[in-house]
């Protein structure tokens, strides 16, 4: 019996023995589980699929530049960095020698640049793929790729200071890669996927994609014939003149497009490592001048206008007037005139043209060169946009006005000075110059360009009579009859405006001709400035004949017929001596 | 059983008739169930083993579709990476043809080619009205001397360019009337580019307007109504180019 029990007892205690030791472990075990996966459970898996997962970023390809026919000015493409793993060239003057021809590089520094144990160094950065085939073809070991984009400009400098430049980050750094830089860029996406072994996704596992949107397409306004032609005929004035720079704006005045804004000398977008700083701006917007004798047509404008005087109102103009504590001149000295309206205008004459505003005063005139967009914004929002000064009225001296009205003691930049001869053109109604046509979103959604303003500055009555007083200008009496074009009717302003140099005139001028065609119904402007030249002085000796070039170009790109009428004859004299 | 038992009345089935009543007697001699249930378990024991077997065979079916679709997602994940590759080659191709026909086409370019083709960029813009062959604006010539070395000849490509130029230019709609002041002289300038084929050859470039622009170059409107829309062979006979 006892005997019994010890075996029973022995017996149960073995298996309560083995009960609790298979229950120590399973707690052990549960314990264990509940950490790994309760407590540490999240943190555990994350750290797991962190050694799987792949984020990789999707760069948005940049929108391009085009021109108003969808030419393209600027786009962007794929190129490649080669890199090396000095490590695995065993022989680095033989690989260099095979690869300097197509890097065109040194080889000497090219074979410097493979030698060494970097496991990464760069060998060249963004080649053509081409050339990267090539280089794939020698099939050195330790030599890889890298791929990534590149922005190029197609035309070279063509249009380069409108659509300006991108830095090595792809990102725009000058004109319109920078002004539109939001829009171009678009947005870059992401991918997260598991990588299994090679790097190739899993296909069951998590997968998250968010696709790059593209960048926006620009289109500008710009006809890139008219453009071309307009950057070869100022850039060879400026070398023949030996001139510092120049520009040339040609706008449609109906629409306020600008159809080329050249300036010279520009550069090469592709490659600007040696341009100049002052080469990679837009002068055409970010110089300003004194307009000098072209803000005449304003001044005329407004007495018309006002209606105190008509192109024949005579005028007696002394040799000299002597206004608050100033004597002001002709550029010729001369003794007394008799010129009519439109022969101060066709003469140029300072004198002439102060007798005539003070009929309207200076208060009217005033809110003119306002209406006409003086000192004001253009609304091209270009980087680097200047806009110019016209003092506040407030501040008027009595030797301000007599000074305004034939163009001294205001700036303008050239698209401003182009705008109020657009103003003229279309009849008196300024508006608002516009260089981006539309842009079109990566959905192919179009938006217009910035809307365009419209301001009636003067009737069309007195539009018409100023353009038959600035046809005389490019006749034989007038200052640039080197504007004219045959068969057409040419309507235009010279200016010659010295330039002030420590609040002085000295010997530099700004030479300009601004103009429209055909003068009776005009469809094109075209202003052209030559800053500093030194070789010719007078606007129409130098950019009248720039004018004519650029103009007859840009008559025969958009199919602009002769009129076939010809230009009244206004007397420009008067009295015995007319 | 109770299916056996419907059969039995039917006096078709005669046979089943007679198993029935065999098995019938041989219970009644023996009278022990558990044989019964022995015979009954048989049919138990077999439906295990097709339920076994489904079992299995769904398990081997699905493992077999599971290895099915992982293989084709695989391999969709090889055909996925290598049409990328494909694409992105393709994508390179297609850049680099539209670089090169971006700089062909460029002013730049044409210009170059066409002063080598030994053309000239025309004077001033000058438009012929198609309905009477009258000249809007001043032609001038681009003074080619007759001693100059004539430039190579054109290559058949070369004129398939110039007749695409041509067709462009006739099929363009002009007014038939002219304004009042419709120059004479001009007209006889036309002539005398026409007579001599030197300068014809080479020079001026007849600028041909669209109907629009043209309207308006008539003096009225009803005049731009009346137009005739040339006839091309009319069109190439007024047309001066050599």
């Amino acid at each position: 019996m006892d005997r019994e029990w010890i075996i029973l007892s022995d017996h149960r205690k073995r298996s309560t023995a083995i009960l609790v030791i298979v229950a120590i472990i399973l707690t052990i075990f549960i314990g264990r589980l509940v950490e790994l996966q309760a407590v540490r459970g999240s943190a555990l898996a994350s750290e797991a699929t962190g050694q799987r997962l792949k984020e990789i970023a999707l760069p948005a390809a940049r929108g391009a530049i085009t021109d108003s026919a969808g030419n393209p000015l600027a786009v962007t493409v794929q190129a490649y960095n080669v890199t090396a793993d000095q490590t695995l060239i065993a022989d680095p003057v033989a690989a260099a020698t095979a690869m300097a021809p197509i890097l065109s590089v040194d080889l000497a520094a090219l074979a410097a640049r493979l030698t060494g144990d970097r496991r990464f160094v760069y060998v060249a950065k963004n080649i053509t793929p081409e050339n990267w085939q090539r280089i794939a073809d020698l099939q050195l070991p330790g030599i890889l790729k890298e791929g990534t984009s590149k922005r190029i400009y197609p035309d070279g400098s063509l249009a380069a200071n409108v659509v300006g430049f991108v830095g090595a980050d792809g990102k725009g750094l000058g004109g319109l890669e920078l002004g539109m830089q939001k829009e171009l860029a678009g947005t870059d996406g992401t991918q997260t996927y598991e990588r299994g072994q090679g790097g190739r996704a899993i296909p069951t596992a998590q997968h998250t994609k968010v696709e790059a949107v593209a960048g926006s397409t620009v289109k500008l306004t710009i006809d890139r014939d008219i453009q071309y032609v307009a950057q070869q005929a100022i850039a060879d004035k400026v070398a023949a003149a030996h001139a510092q720079s120049g520009t040339v704006v040609v706008m449609d005045p109906h629409t306020g497009k600008i159809l080329a804004l050249a300036s010279a000398p520009t550069f090469d977008p592709n490659d600007f490592s040696k341009a100049r700083a002052s080469d990679m701006g837009n002068r055409a917007l970010s110089d300003v001048f004194e307009p000098g004798s072209t803000a005449k047509t304003m001044t005329m404008a407004a007495v018309v206008d006002q209606g105190v005087a008509n192109p024949t109102s005579g005028f007696t103009i002394p040799g000299t007037l002597k206004r608050g504590d100033k004597v002001f001149h002709d550029d010729v000295a001369h003794g007394t005139w008799h010129l009519t309206l439109a022969g101060i205008l066709a003469k140029s004459s300072n004198l002439g043209t102060i007798l005539a505003s003070e009929r309207i005063g200076s208060r009217a005139f005033n809110s003119y060169l306002k209406k006409f967009g003086m000192g004001q914004p253009t609304g091209l929002n270009f980087p680097g946009e200047s806009d110019g000064v016209l003092p506040s009225y407030k501040n008027w001296s009595q030797t301000t006005f007599p000074t305004l009205v034939f163009g001294q003691g205001m700036s303008v930049n050239t698209v401003q000075a182009a705008s109020v001869y657009a103003t003229i053109a279309n009849d008196g109604v300024r508006v608002t110059p516009s260089l981006i046509d539309s842009v079109t979103a990566a959905d192919g959604s179009v938006t217009p360009g910035t809307a365009t303003e419209e301001t009636v500055v003067v009737s069309p009555k007195t539009a018409k009579i100023v353009r038959s007083m600035l046809e005389t200008v490019v006749s034989k009496d007038g200052t640039a009859p080197k504007a004219r074009i045959p068969g057409y009717r040419v309507a235009g302003k010279t200016g010659t405006a010295q330039v002030a140099v420590n609040g002085r005139y000295g010997r530099d001028v700004i030479a300009s001709f601004i103009g429209m065609a055909p003068a009776d119904k005009p469809e094109l402007v075209v202003a052209v400035t030559i800053v500093k030249p030194q070789v010719g002085r007078w606007g129409g000796q130098l950019a009248a004949p720039v004018f004519k070039e650029v103009m007859m170009s840009a008559l025969k790109t958009r199919h602009v017929p002769p009129t076939g009428t010809t230009a009244p004859s206004i007397p420009l004299k008067f009295g015995k001596n007319g | 059983m109770s299916a056996n038992a419907r059969k039995l009345v039917e006096p078709i089935n005669e046979s089943t008739a007679t198993e029935y009543a065999t098995s019938g007697a041989k219970a009644r001699k023996h009278s022990r169930p558990e044989l019964k249930l022995v015979s009954q378990l048989r049919p138990e024991k077999a439906s295990r083993g097709v339920f076994a077997l489904l079992v299995g065979g769904l398990l081997g079916a699905g493992l077999v579709v599971m290895l099915l679709i992982n293989t084709s997602l695989a391999s969709g994940a090889f055909v996925v990476s290598e049409l990328q590759t494909q694409k992105s080659a393709l994508t390179v191709e297609a850049q680099a043809l539209s670089k090169e026909v971006d700089a062909m086409s460029s002013p730049a370019n044409l210009e170059a080619k066409a002063r080598a083709l030994g053309m000239k960029p025309s004077k001033n813009p000058v438009f012929l009205n198609l309905g009477d062959g009258s000249i809007l604006g001043k032609p001038n010539g681009a003074n080619v001397s007759p001693n100059a070395p004539l430039p190579k000849l054109a290559t058949p490509a070369d004129l398939t360019a110039v007749e695409a130029v041509d067709n462009a230019a006739v099929t363009s709609d002009f007014p038939a009337t002219v304004g009042p002041n419709y120059d004479p002289a001009a007209a006889d300038a036309a002539a005398a580019v026409a007579a001599t084929p030197e300068d014809a050859a080479w020079g001026e470039i007849v600028d041909v307007t669209d109907a629009p622009k043209a309207a308006r170059a008539g003096k009225s409107g009803k005049a731009a109504k009346k137009a005739k829309i040339a006839k091309s062979d009319a069109g190439l006979s007024a047309t001066p180019i050599g």
